[in-house]
């Protein structure tokens, strides 16, 4: 029976758990949760925006394409589906994440908590947890 | 309560290796915690397997079969042996010896 590959990831943690605990570690798959398939969706919608986004740029930058009143359309109807879906706070830094986080220089910029430290979002996994964490103080509020 | 599985999140940036993660003390710290948490929960539940993380953004989940509780126990113990905590030196002995 061929054993299914993993992903390097998935293997690279299993392999230093194994090494840190002495011990041979099973790996298993968990069947997806609503929530699971939600973060799939939301990893691809962020990514699909990221490139057209940088696709925009390149043409602009490279080729001095403007397509900016053509692809405003579609923008503003995705921008209009995530307001629907998360609501103003949490639509607009989604927008800071795609639109804002790199800086013309290629720097990445950062967001402040309320005390003002710096949220610095790497990956749309930081931004995925982000949004996690405030929509669980936001149902606390509302209980 | 059943235990929540935690999610292990790591990102390696660049140069990073996971011979870098094992290494980590936070890590170890963290893995050894959970491992005591999860064997206390199988233990209870007479489970056969344990899950102890989540990894990463998948739905991968890694776990110990039964019979790796116990060395994976002696390791830990090693560990709080080193960092004088024994207290939980004794918690894992016990631990141990109800398997």
């Amino acid at each position: 029976m061929s054993r299914e590959q993993l992903p390097e990831d998935v293997e690279g943690i299993k392999q230093s758990l194994e090494n840190i605990l002495k011990a041979d570690f099973t790996v298993k798959r968990k069947k997806k949760t609503e929530l699971d398939i939600e973060r799939e969706l939301f990893f691809n919608i962020i990514l699909s925006l990221e490139r057209l986004n940088a696709r925009s740029n390149i043409l602009m930058s490279d080729l001095d394409i403007d397509l900016v009143k053509y692809d405003e359309v579609f923008y503003d109807a995705i921008d209009k589906l995530l307001l629907l879906k998360y609501g103003k706070e949490i639509s607009e830094i989604i927008f800071f994440y795609v639109y804002d986080r790199i800086d013309p220089d290629g720097n990445i910029t950062y967001l402040s908590d309320t005390a003002g430290n710096p949220v610095i979002l790497e990956t749309i996994g930081d931004l995925w947890y982000l949004i996690q964490n405030i929509k669980g103080v936001m149902e606390k509020k509302n209980k | 309560m059943a235990r929540q599985v935690p999610v292990f999140r790591v990102v390696l940036d660049r140069g990073v290796t996971f011979d870098d993660v094992e290494q980590n003390p936070e890590i170890q710290a963290a893995v050894m915690s959970e491992l005591i948490d999860a064997v206390r929960d199988g233990i209870k539940r007479r489970r056969r397997n344990i899950s102890l993380f989540q990894i990463n953004d998948s739905n991968y989940i890694v776990g110990l079969d039964k019979k790796q509780w116990k060395p994976s126990l002696e390791s830990a113990l090693k560990y709080y042996e080193i960092k004088e905590e024994y207290t939980t030196c004794s918690e894992i002995v016990k631990l141990i010896n109800s398997l």
